[in-house]
């Protein structure tokens, strides 16, 4: 919507306010009962009266060949800068040969007055821009333009606006296999700068939409990006820093071309998850479940996105700490260094340093199904160590039985387990844990040696 | 219906002060064709899904939704259009200024006619919650289950005629629906003031209106309406479906939701389940004496020749889990006479799984342990004196020492049937066992360390973590049972603790 212009008079030049409606203009509160609205239509006849004996009564200040701007041609605005809003409108004036003076002035609308850029994009022969005039006290300039023939000429003007925002979010739909998913990138836009837009362009960071109007006040939610058929990956996670009692479950996906994103950074924002389900006869559309929301972080092309899902109840890790094997006397590996003297004696000392040695215990239960089948699943198990450290042993152990009649017996787990070194201060144990019950399960046992200790 | 009607008195005025779109034509929502509630009992939030049949004219067309009196979150209203999405499409979603119940679609349309659309948002107010009724018979051999499933509708909506699905899992929400729907919209002015929404009072006083109205136009269509009719004497089956990590369980047919009353109906009937009877004691509680807690496995049920039995899926197990719940545990005496055991919380339970349920003390198993004795040994100590103020202080160096307690445990079960028991014990100390698999390598080591000595006990010993040990035993009627066991403290580099007053003598 093109917002509501008004004429206004001044003692230099006639010129086009911007950013007002014709009741903030005159100041008049936005109410809906009968009264005030009959009130708000008597003072605004009353001031149209008045606005139109002024026009005719008061003769204009000279201002050689003044051009006004026209209505806008086009408007596009860009928030991809997190903090300024650019605001770039087209517009056809009439020149005249020779100086001519093109007035820009706003009300209610937040522009930096020093960002406004004035370019001529087409015209018929030469047009330059002599100068910028910035009138005192006023939001207002103008430009002394010259023009070599008189005639159209299109003009752009680029300015920076505040208390524009976009806030992206994010919709996943996955397929009932959970396999792969289609994200959709959604802008919210939220505009309180004190302009009433018409047809415009947004462009909020991702994608661009036009839209046909956007008032003042107004949020809009637009489609900025789609993405199909999105591989994603299921993860089990354990991390007793974080949940000592449960499982969760992750989604991952990555951020390249060959997992069918990769089309740029992905902004932070709210992921909602709903999963298609199984299909049935009596449904016409194809029904779909809530499974969750994440925050997604800043994700660079290239890198993977995990998103927290919910809860995975079925998969049950119970981390116990334990003395390690060798018992209390194989907690600590005191360190004994070399020791020489500046006559010559050699012999040996004992720093304030020691290996300590920690084992854990994790009791592991499966108990996922697919379509009443017990099924594997991927487990990660995180570990927050701090220093330099090595996984000294790792032992798997199936437990079979309950009570007095349990027996445990080591298994090899060269196919099951493998240990990653994130960093310095993390390490993930990998799992591929089979299907346990009440009388199988597992249990695995990790040796962290952490070196150099001070104690 | 309130949300949708609503859309004609709020969204007038601004037909009248925007005439730049005047040439857009105004739609308002018809009532909905249909409606799905999905209930979540992690957190409060309900998928509300609602087809209605949209007329719409060639060109651009705006379709007003907005809501009053009841908590939804404006950034989860999606718009679906169901049919002929070639010739009908979406072009935005539009939040007017300064307020929170209500946006606009923009459609532009190529085709004037009726479309059937979706519209999907998450609501605050309605939750669920299961619950559970066990008889045991009178040996405590077999339990008969019931398990409920409770609707209960605050949100301030009726939803009537709606299909009804409870998801059983926990699932991560990041923001509360509540916060969202009450959270301001931006204002088209920095000064303006925020809009005032009726507080919780004159909401409950709006729903109960509200509720009067529907119950009159309920007891006016009956319960033909509501798929009641045909077969109405039977309990509704609840249809179980597994999705991702979690479970949805859709009532059958048709329910009608209304605010402010709760409606429970049977999700599970499942009779002579085998049970078992355990008898629990720890020291991580403080626990004194054992308690009793009943088990049974969430696995489908066999005959006495061990196949599955051919039951329904309400009258079997280990076919859903079953989503955590307050249980009521009685006993059936042979007169069919019912005594209460107890009531208590029970976790999520998965497929397969045992479920175990906290029946709570039980004072038919007593236990009384003895310290029949104590030694300290091994005590090495250094002495020394310090002169400070002209006058000696007596030092002791850091001592070791050893000490070792002696105790026994009597049990005596006053169950007319075995009773199996658990016992951990903590000590405080990280512990080296002697249990049923023999003498530990490390048993004579010099370290610190709490080294106890279980190997005389005829059931198993597990260690369960570094301080805490446990042992199983199965103990017979009215027979007195004793565990002797000893615990050897090895306490290394303990302070100056013989003389902690420091008393001095003079030089």
């Amino acid at each position: 919507m093109e917002p509501f212009n008004i004429v206004g008079w001044t003692s230099r030049s006639v010129r086009f306010c911007r950013g007002r409606t014709w009741k903030s203009i005159l100041q008049i509160p936005e109410h809906h009962n009968s009264e005030r609205t009959n009130t708000m239509k008597t003072m605004l006849m009353i001031a149209l009266a008045g606005t139109l004996l002024l026009v005719f009564a008061i003769p204009a200040q000279a201002r050689i060949k003044l051009t006004t701007l026209p209505e806008r041609d086009s408007v596009r605005v860009d928030i991809q800068n997190g903090r300024y809003t650019l605001v770039e409108e087209e517009r056809t004036v009439n020149l005249q040969a020779s100086r001519n003076q093109v007035d820009f002035s706003w009300a209610n609308i937040n522009i930096d007055k020093e960002s406004i850029v004035f370019r001529v994009i087409k015209a018929d022969g030469e047009v330059n821009v002599l100068n910028t005039n910035y009138p005192p006290n006023e939001n207002a300039l103008y430009w002394t333009v010259s023009a070599a023939n008189a005639g159209p000429a299109v003009i752009r003007i680029s300015y920076l606006i505040g208390n524009m925002a976009a806030e992206p979010s994010y919709q996943g739909v996955v397929e009932n296999d959970e396999k792969k998913l289609l994200m959709q990138v959604y802008m919210t836009v939220t505009n309180t700068s004190g302009e009433s837009f018409g047809e415009m362009i947004v462009q909020p960071g991702v994608g661009k939409t036009s839209v046909r109007y956007f008032n003042n006040g107004e949020r809009k939610r637009m489609l900025a990006a789609k993405f199909a058929d999105v591989p994603i990956a299921k993860r089990y996670v354990f991390d007793a820093t974080v949940d000592q009692q449960r499982t969760r479950m992750y989604y991952r996906v990555i951020n390249d071309t060959e997992n069918q994103m990769g089309g740029f950074p992905l902004p932070y924002g709210k992921v909602r998850l709903f999963i298609k389900e199984p299909k049935s006869d009596g449904d016409t559309v194809r029904s779909q479940a809530f499974l969750g929301e994440d925050w997604a972080q800043y994700t660079p092309l290239f890198a993977q996105l995990d998103l927290y899902v919910g809860v995975a109840q079925d998969v049950k890790v119970e981390r116990f700490t334990m003395d390690p094997e060798g018992g209390p006397k194989a907690a600590f590996d005191e360190i004994v260094v070399p020791r020489f003297t500046i006559d010559g004696k050699e012999g040996v000392t004992k720093p304030q340093f020691r290996n300590q040695r920690t084992r854990y215990r994790y009791r592991l239960q499966n108990f996922k199904t697919e379509k009443g089948d017990p099924i594997s699943v991927p487990l990660t198990i995180k570990e927050h160590l701090d220093g330099e450290w090595i996984i000294e042993k790792v032992v798997l152990k199936e437990i079979l039985g309950e009570r007095n009649e349990q027996k445990e017996k080591e298994i090899p787990y060269a196919e099951l387990f493998n240990a990653k070194r994130i960093d310095v201060s993390n390490a993930e144990f990998e799992m591929k844990l089979p299907p346990t019950t009440i009388d199988k399960k597992y249990d695995l046992y990790v040796t962290i040696l952490k070196k150099y200790r001070r104690y | 219906m309130r949300i949708g009607l609503l859309a004609v008195r709020l969204f007038l005025p601004w037909v009248l002060v925007a005439p730049a779109l005047a040439a857009v034509d105004l739609v308002t929502l018809p009532t909905r064709e249909g409606t799905q509630l999905t209930i979540y009992n992690s957190e409060d939030i309900t998928m509300v899904r609602e087809h209605r049949l949209l007329t719409v004219k060639e060109g651009v067309n705006r379709i007003q939704f907005s809501w009053a009196n009841t908590l939804i979150d404006p950034t989860s209203i999606e718009f679906r259009i169901l049919d002929k999405q070639d010739k009908v499409d979406l072009v935005d979603t539009t939040f007017p200024s300064g307020r929170n119940d209500a946006l606009q679609w923009n459609i532009k349309s190529q085709i004037a006619g009726k479309i059937p659309v979706e519209i999907r948002y998450f609501a605050s107010g309605i939750t669920w919650s299961a619950d559970y009724v066990g008889i045991a018979n009178e040996d405590e051999t077999k339990l008969n289950v019931t398990g409920y499933v409770r609707v209960t509708n605050g949100s301030g909506e009726v939803y009537d005629n709606a299909q009804t699905r409870l998801v059983v899992g926990k699932i991560n929400l990041v923001e509360k629906i509540a916060d969202l729907a009450r959270r301001p919209s931006p204002s088209r002015f920095p000064d303006e003031p925020p809009i005032v929404y009726p507080d919780a009072n004159k909401w409950r006083e709006l729903s109960h209106r509200r509720k009067e109205k529907y119950d009159a136009l309920d007891l006016a269509l009956g319960d033909e309406r509501r798929g009641e009719g045909k077969g109405g004497h039977k309990p509704k089956e609840v249809i179980k479906q597994g999705l991702s990590e979690y479970f949805l369980f859709t009532i059958d047919g048709r329910e009608d939701i209304k605010d402010k009353e709760p409606k429970r109906l049977v999700a599970l009937k499942v009779a002579e389940v085998p049970l078992e009877s355990i008898y629990k004691l720890t020291e991580r509680t403080g626990d004194q004496g054992f308690t009793k807690f009943y088990r049974f496995k969430n696995v489908k049920l066999l005959d006495e020749k061990g196949k599955e039995k051919k039951l329904s899926a309400m009258e079997n197990l280990g076919l859903s889990p079953l989503p955590n719940g307050m249980v009521r545990l009685f006993s059936e005496y042979k007169n069919k006479d019912l005594a209460y055991v107890g009531g208590t919380e029970t976790k999520y339970v998965p497929i397969g799984d045992r479920v175990e349920v906290n029946v709570g003390p039980d004072k038919d198993i007593t236990i009384c342990r003895r310290l029949k004795d104590q030694k300290i040994g091994n005590v090495v100590a250094r002495q020394y004196k310090r002169r400070l103020d002209d006058q000696f202080v007596l030092y002791f160096d850091l001592i070791d020492y050893d000490e070792t307690l002696f105790y026994e445990e009597e049990l005596i079960s006053g169950k007319p049937v075995p009773a199996k028991i658990e016992v951990e014990r903590q000590f405080d100390a990280n512990v080296v066992l002697w249990g049923s698999e023999g003498e530990p390598k490390d048993w004579t080591s010099n370290e610190p360390g709490a080294y106890v000595d279980l190997h005389a006990i005829t059931g198993r010993v597990e260690r369960v973590d570094q301080q805490h040990v446990k042992y199983f035993m199965d103990l017979s009627p009215g027979k007195k049972q004793r565990v002797e066991y000893s615990v050897t403290c090895k306490r290394r580099k303990v302070g100056p603790e013989l003389n902690a007053e420091k008393k001095r003598e003079p030089l």
